[in-house]
């Protein structure tokens, strides 16, 4: 039995919640101009969005509209073609979210390294712990807080680099994509990590799809965050990166370097933008953590409501909230969290790949079996606008 | 699927991340179908 779930999420809510589902801000942006350099990285980071991002919204938000349910991308694939491949699609989820949230309280501790250098090993997995179990902590108190938090936490980084955008803007000296490519960029392999970064940088579209039983007015509050959502990532990541890439060496930029070159790039003020942008980093790995465990955690609730998975898992607390699908995640996450998964970052890209693949057979599938299932269509959307500005002229 | 099938193709050329990305995605894959058999067993009671 489907269970419902107040709807209590709205459009700018969602925005946010969207915004640290794929991005969380210029973080680690570093790495990929560190890797293949900054004309090339720029170029990735460019077409991504156009070849990957847009087109995955613009799936993502017809499904959305068509099907409006807990659960999202798994009841989207289990309608189209039944149990076994919807588990499919929740199961590579999960074992992609193992690996994507050991990432970031290890993201938090390398932005607390900036204020507390030389940490124990032994230290930094418990600060690790005291973040999952803060996001986990936040989530257990309804779906609204983190929603709310996700509000906040983006304000604040985003106000950040918009300073350091703002204070490098006149150190700028030279033209920010020049050189193209790194001499160490490691041919096809380091290519190959470039793209991956940048992908990670541009993925999870569909991530809070699984709360739309928690969304006000679903089929249209999901496609119209996507709208606000993509343009907002994509400017947060140029506009930093125009201005620092201008007025400073790229060559010295490291991985979880932006404080550093937040005082080399904007000047006198450089020193306080730099803890800015560090708290910033703190920040933004725990409302990564926060935002993905309430779209993550629901792929183990609805699985258990279908009988698939204990049906402790599928009970709601008085808020509505499923909280012990919540607290067996956030279990699971910390015991991951003690193990390295650096080198998995690829395989993370390509099971979310092969999961969103499903997702798009489910969108051809549903077109045509059920037609009377109208979801927003943005190619629709962008063809009728065509068709009307031809006419127009 | 075109840019998945780049990225895997190129992933193959890396030897320090490309092979462990492509063992735990074969590993995550494969283990799917058994995971799908186990809990759909446990409903109908079988296990």
């Amino acid at each position: 039995m489907r269970q419902k779930l107040p709807r209590a999420i709205g459009t700018l809510g969602l925005v946010f919640v969207l915004f640290f589902s794929t991005s969380g801000g210029p973080y680690t942006t570093e790495t990929l101009i560190h890797s293949v350099g900054p004309g090339l990285g720029l170029l990735i980071l460019a077409l991504v969005p156009l070849v990957w991002s847009v087109p995955e919204a613009l799936i993502v938000g017809e499904l959305a509209s068509m099907l409006p349910e807990e659960g999202g991308y798994y009841r989207w694939v289990d309608r189209a073609f039944g149990r076994f491949w919807a588990f499919q699609n929740g199961w590579l989820t999960w074992m992609y979210s193992l690996v994507d949230m050991a990432i970031y309280p290890v993201l938090f501790n390398q932005y607390l390294r900036y204020f507390i250098p030389g940490l124990d090993p032994r230290v930094e997995w418990l600060i690790s712990l005291a973040i999952i179990w803060g996001a986990a902590w936040i989530n257990v108190r309804g779906s609204v807080n983190v929603t709310r938090v996700s509000i906040i936490a983006g304000c604040f980084i985003m106000l950040g680099f918009l300073v350091l955008s703002v204070a490098s803007a006149p150190q700028i000296i030279h033209v920010p994509w020049q050189p193209f490519a790194s001499e160490d960029a490691r041919g096809l392999g380091g290519l190959a990590v470039g793209i991956s970064i940048a992908l990670w940088n541009y993925i999870g579209w569909d991530n809070p799809s699984t709360v739309q039983g928690e969304v006000k007015d679903p089929s249209r509050t999901y496609p119209r965050a996507l709208a606000f959502a993509l343009p907002l990532v994509t400017i947060g990541y140029f506009v930093p990166l125009l201005t620092t890439l201008g007025a400073s060496d790229w060559t010295t930029w490291t991985e979880g370097g932006w404080p550093q070159i937040a005082v080399s790039a904007s000047g006198s003020a450089g020193r306080w933008i730099a803890i800015w942008i560090a708290l910033g980093g703190l920040i933004s790995a725990l409302a990564l953590f926060n935002a993905l465990l309430l779209g993550y955690s629901r792929i183990p609730f609805v699985l258990a409501d279908d009988g698939l998975l204990p049906k402790p898992l599928a009970k709601l607390d008085v808020r509505g909230t499923p909280r012990t699908a919540i607290i067996v995640s956030a279990v699971f996450y910390s015991v991951f969290a003690l193990v390295s998964f650096g080198k998995l970052i690829v395989a993370d890209v390509l099971l979310y790949s092969i999961a969103l693949f499903l997702e798009f057979g489910a969108l051809v599938q549903l077109r045509k079996t059920e037609p009377l299932l109208r979801g927003v269509s943005g190619f629709r959307w962008v063809a009728q606008r065509s068709q009307c500005s031809l006419r127009f002229r | 699927m075109i840019v998945l099938a780049g990225v895997v193709g190129i992933s193959f050329t890396d030897g320090e991340y490309g092979l462990p990305a492509i063992i735990g995605t074969a590993v995550a894959v494969a283990s799917g179908p058994v995971m799908y058999r186990l809990a759909r067993d446990r409903r109908t009671g079988v296990v």
